[in-house]
């Protein structure tokens, strides 16, 4: 475990080097996050929609941006890059299991960008929150499990697209199309509560749904207690699946394993 | 039973083809030929605990493709190696634990940090106890001459300092194998110098296993007793650096020097004449005659002012085998 959180400090450290960069992020991350509130605002009015209201909205933008930041650098595009360059064989070199050093480095390199970002966000936010309801201590606990279930998740499925990249070297459309399906399936566009029915009953087929929007549901008191168990339950089952296809897709992979440049 | 066992080991790659211009491109994303490349084909050795053995060959010769598989990244297409009693590519963990790498053109090393941050992780990758960790730094900053770089970023360093703390955080678990890939390319005289001195203590005083490739033969030369040669895939010679020179013998270089003009040469079948300069000779001599034979004929012929005898460099030696091997079919 302590080997995890020394690549997970170091690869923060790294990412503190760079104060412009973090400056810029923030900047970027107000104006995202003031051109979603506008549009919601234009959208809903004062009233609530659907049993939504503008500050559900405003912190759904909040919670649904700060876990897609960190997450933001993602795992694919790391293996894609160590495997264009040849830079995995270093990495294999280290007694270390290749997915939890990948996971430490990712959160490592994203938790600084998050807080960054979220922080100056959530400052300007206090403006436009009255009347927001905060939830209930179990409830709060509820939705840090299910939020971890979720990043754990999310994770988990990039991971395993981005293994692809052992046998076809690249694989950056992934990201693509990974971005596509959650903001299809886990609503992290236009939130899973004005979907047509169709899609509403897809998407709890797959794991989007589970990455952020569950959380948010809860944290927003949406999902009453007695039935909180449900996407926690199935957060949890997906994430055993996938475990254990990533397993063996990695096996198959190490076995693969071509390193470039001599 | 060898501390390192390898058999029949072979790896091949597949190779996909790639035909001229952007026709040939557009085509090949509908149908795509491939070539088998064997790039280690039947390599066979073992290695006993604390040899130090230089493992050279031409670009492509497989080189690194075997210290990757030694290493645990690779998993070989047929054959077998053994490290300790450990089968490296299919316990890649726990054969890390125990082995260092380097390689000579990637750095293992936090690009935007300094060295000592490295140094951080490796001791809890390897879970290094502390007052050893503390010991072992000390040493190799040391050894190493690392003491005035190492608090500056690593990109800001230079090629040759890059390679010492590489070397260093190889070796800070103590490992029982060290490969190193390389480890002089790019580094400039006194680098180098210190490099080999560097490796010779640490094999002295550690006990440390040490298998070295490279191109530059000085290092062989200066650090390893015995070597291992391969082209293509293949073993080609495995043995002592004496036997080497044995082996692939061609004699001597004798360089005749003059006062004045040149005598007329004397065609001989003993002798050759390589080079003619205005005021010297020189001349290769077989490897059937002894050096002083040779001399005291070639004053008697030709009473030059000097005289010098070289032996033939390692380099030149390797030269000629390499060629020797490609004079030879594929598969002789």
């Amino acid at each position: 475990m302590k080997k995890y959180w020394i690549v997970f400090k170091k690869s923060l450290k790294s990412e503190l080097i760079y104060r412009w960069a973090a400056l810029w992020r923030i900047l970027g991350a107000v104006l995202e996050f003031l051109i979603q509130i506008f549009l919601w605002r234009a959208l809903l009015g004062t009233e609530a929609h659907n049993g939504v209201s503008f500050s559900d909205m405003l912190l759904y933008v909040l919670i649904n941006s700060f876990m897609m930041q960190l997450t933001h650098t993602n795992v694919a595009g790391m293996i894609e890059n160590a495997m264009i360059d040849g830079t995995v064989s270093m990495e294999l070199l280290r007694p270390i299991s290749y997915k939890g050093y990948l996971l430490s480095q990712m959160l490592g390199k994203n938790i600084y960008g998050s807080l960054t970002a979220t922080v100056p966000v959530l400052l300007l936010s206090l403006f436009f929150l009255s009347g927001a309801v905060l939830p209930d201590f179990v409830h709060i606990l509820l939705f840090f499990l299910s939020a971890i279930l979720g990043i754990a998740l999310l994770f988990e499925v990039t991971y395993l697209f981005g293994l692809t990249a052992f046998w076809l070297q690249r694989c950056w459309f992934i990201r693509f199309y990974l971005y596509g399906f959650q903001n299809i399936f886990g609503g992290t566009l236009v939130p899973i509560w004005f979907y047509p029915e169709l899609l509403k009953t897809l998407s709890y087929w797959l794991p989007f749904r589970y990455m952020t929007f569950e959380p948010i549901n809860l944290f927003l008191m949406k999902t009453q207690l007695e039935q909180a168990w449900i996407p926690i339950l199935a957060a949890f089952l997906w994430l055993v699946g996938l475990s254990i296809a990533d397993n063996l897709i990695w096996r198959a992979a190490a076995r693969k394993l071509t390193v470039n440049g001599g | 039973m060898s501390f390192i066992e390898v058999k029949d080991l072979c790896k091949e790659y597949r190779i996909a083809k790639s035909e001229k211009g952007i026709a040939g491109a557009v085509k090949s994303l509908f149908h795509r030929e491939y070539t088998v490349k064997e790039a280690v084909k039947n390599i066979s050795f073992s290695l006993e605990k604390g040899e130090m053995v230089g493992y050279i060959g031409p670009n492509g010769a497989g080189k690194s493709t075997t210290i990757k598989m030694l290493s645990g990244v690779l998993l070989p297409t047929s054959g077998t190696a053994k490290v300790g009693d450990i089968i490296p590519y299919e316990n890649r963990k726990e054969n890390a634990k125990r082995i260092g790498v380097v390689f000579g053109q990637r750095s293992q090393l936090y690009w935007d940090l300094p060295i000592s941050d490295t140094f951080d992780l490796y001791e809890s990758l390897y879970s290094v106890p502390k007052e050893r960790f503390r010991k072992n730094c000390d040493y190799f900053t040391e050894l190493l001459d690392m003491k005035d770089f190492l608090h500056q970023p690593v990109r800001q360093l230079s090629l040759g300092q890059k390679m010492k703390a590489n070397i260093a955080i190889a070796l800070l678990h103590d490992p029982e194998v060290l490969y190193l890939d390389e480890p002089t390319i790019g580094l400039d005289v006194t680098s180098k110098k210190v490099l080999r001195d560097a490796l010779k203590s640490i094999n002295e005083e550690k006990k440390t296993t040490i298998i070295l490739t490279t191109h530059d033969m000085d290092d062989i030369e200066a650090v390893c007793k015995r070597l291992i040669m391969i082209d293509r895939g293949q073993k080609l010679f495995d043995g002592t650096l004496r036997d080497f020179r044995e082996t692939y013998n061609d004699g001597f270089t004798i360089k005749l020097e003059f006062d004045g003009a040149l005598p007329p040469w004397q065609e001989s079948s003993s002798y050759e004449l390589l080079e003619e300069a205005e005021h010297h000779w020189l001349i290769k001599s077989g490897a059937e005659t002894t050096a002083k034979a040779a001399m005291i004929e070639l004053i008697e012929r030709y009473n030059p002012v000097n005289l010098y005898v070289q032996e033939e460099r390692i380099e030149d030696i390797v030269r000629r085998a390499y060629a020797l091997d490609r004079e030879a079919p594929e598969d002789a």
